[in-house]
């Protein structure tokens, strides 16, 4: 099967002057393109390490990675620059890299009049409510034409309504653009009602315990849709029980 | 059928006669001190010639508008606050843009900063008159000195407290440490750059002051001196007022430009 993002025994140990601390052990996945993988487990068992070694923000791990570049990445909160307008946060990346040619400036213009942004270019950050911040986070993202998408519990900063409405968002229009997804998350229902595979990752040091993939009867459905599937409740059950079992060692 | 008035109208009205009257109590809080001087040193109560009085000030302030020298000490006097405030402010800035660039140098640094800054500098003035001569140069290097430690801690500190998660943002669209500085700490450090301007227009003030006192010719410290020495008390309060004035006035610039900047942000 093809690939666009595979690791290989990923290992990582991270030191301090209390001593070192075993973070992953033998870690492997693979994500297919276009495939939305949502990764749960344990608080502390190295999510967010993880996806810094993807992002390539860790260098000092064992093992083989193999990262489609470039690489978009989405925060826990939306980081939008409080002293630049959306339309000046969106084009950051493009300022930096200095691709702010005619294609791409009319790719983002595009994105922005699609995702409801399009009036909201001259405001302030703070004038945006917390779902359209996102959506402005992700078209920053997506302006530099990622081939993979890391979500670092992208939603996990907003009030629980408008996180439902947010990863439904969010969730749909990442998969309109088809992006190749990898999503950390403690929400299991998060996890369930957006991605294509779950990775269940056990308590600290982290591996790959299990891979569930998840298919509804009805495709094509919206994340919101997903919640109200028979199916929901089936896969929320058995990977509760997945991560369960991992933490109290018996079944 | 009687109509009541708007509540938002009435609650602008409360606010507004608020306000006049916090306004017409610190005028009158203000005259009235005047008044007491005054009449305290009319009714011989104060004496007049080491008190001074308001309308001693105000004849001294005319005859020395009329030859002119007022305006040259305040002109000296606001000249070298000015140097020494922009000076200490690029400095500053430039040191703790350096620091935040080289960590190890910060940490290293970091003691020595901490030492200057708590020294008294006025210990330093006559040690920079033998140095360096009793000229300008003494006066804003002794402003300079007073000020830019402690500004430089200040700044350096609210550029490494700068949010992680930003300057990992910059690094994964692709940017480098320039980047960070250019996007991220400087822009996000307007605010606290110039609070620390706010602080250092008065240092600068204050040092210049000093500096005057032990190094100069002319300006308003010289004149606070040189008044207290030949017993002339009118030039002496006559200089504290106008450094009053000069100090809220400096003040108020910044104020001002605070307002602007955060307003363009």
């Amino acid at each position: 099967m093809e690939t666009a993002l595979s690791l290989k025994d990923i290992s990582y140990t991270y030191q301090t002057l209390q001593g070192e601390t075993k973070s992953l052990e033998h870690l492997s996945f693979t994500v297919a393109p276009g495939e939305f993988a949502a990764i749960v487990g344990p608080s502390g068992c190295g999510k967010t390490t993880l996806l810094n070694i993807i992002a390539g923000l860790l260098q000092d791990y064992e093992g083989t990675v193999n990262v489609p570049k470039p690489i978009g990445y989405m925060f826990q909160k939306d980081q939008l620059l409080e002293w630049r307008s959306i339309y000046k946060n969106v084009i950051l990346g493009l300022e930096i890299k200095q691709q702010m040619n005619q294609e791409n400036i009319s790719k983002v213009n595009r994105m922005l009049k699609r995702y409801g942004l399009d009036e909201f270019k001259n405001s302030y950050p703070r004038q945006l409510s917390g779902g359209m911040r996102q959506r402005a986070a992700l078209v920053r993202t997506l302006a530099l034409s990622p081939k993979l998408l890391l979500l670092d519990e992208p939603f996990s900063a907003l009030d629980a309504q408008t996180r439902i409405r947010v990863s439904n968002d969010i969730g749909s229009i990442i998969k309109e653009e088809r992006m190749t997804t990898v999503m950390v998350t403690h929400d299991l229902a998060e996890a369930i009602s957006m991605a294509d595979k779950v990775i269940v990752l056990s308590h600290r040091p982290g591996h790959v315990i299990r891979q569930i993939h998840v298919s509804f009867q009805n495709t094509g459905l919206t994340p919101e849709a997903r919640r109200n599937q028979p199916e929901f409740k089936d896969y929320f059950q058995e990977i509760w029980r997945e991560i369960h079992e991992d933490s109290t060692g018996q079944p | 059928m009687k109509t009541a008035p708007d509540s938002h109208e009435l609650f602008m009205r409360q606010y507004r006669r608020q306000k006049y009257k916090i306004t017409g109590c610190r005028m009158l809080l203000l005259f009235s001190l005047l008044f007491l001087w005054e009449a305290g040193t009319r009714s011989g109560l104060l004496n007049g010639f080491i008190f001074s009085s308001p309308s001693r000030i105000i004849k001294t302030a005319c005859s020395m508008i009329r030859d002119g020298s007022l305006f040259q000490h305040i002109g000296i006097t606001l000249f070298e606050t000015l140097g020494s405030f922009l000076l200490i402010t690029i400095l500053s800035i430039l040191t703790a843009m350096l620091l935040w660039w080289i960590p190890t140098l910060a940490k290293i640094l970091e003691p020595f900063f901490v030492l200057l800054n708590s020294l008294p500098k006025s210990a330093l003035a006559p040690i920079l008159i033998v140095w360096m001569g009793n000229n300008m140069k003494t006066i804003i290097i002794t402003a300079i000195s007073i000020a830019v430690f402690g500004s430089i801690i200040n700044l350096h500190t609210g550029f490494i407290e700068t949010n992680e998660d930003q300057l990992k943002l910059i690094q994964i669209l692709g940017g480098n440490k320039f980047h960070c500085m250019r996007y991220i700490i400087i822009p996000g450090s307007i605010p606290l750059i110039i609070s620390t301007m706010k602080v250092n227009i008065g240092l600068s003030l204050v040092g210049v002051i000093i500096g005057e006192f032990l190094a100069a010719k002319a300006g308003l410290g010289y004149l606070i001196i040189y008044g207290s020495q030949v017993f002339k008390l009118d030039w002496v309060m006559l200089s504290i007022i106008i450094l009053c004035a000069i100090a809220m006035l400096l003040y108020k610039m910044l104020s001002f430009l605070e307002k602007y900047s955060l307003k363009n942000m």
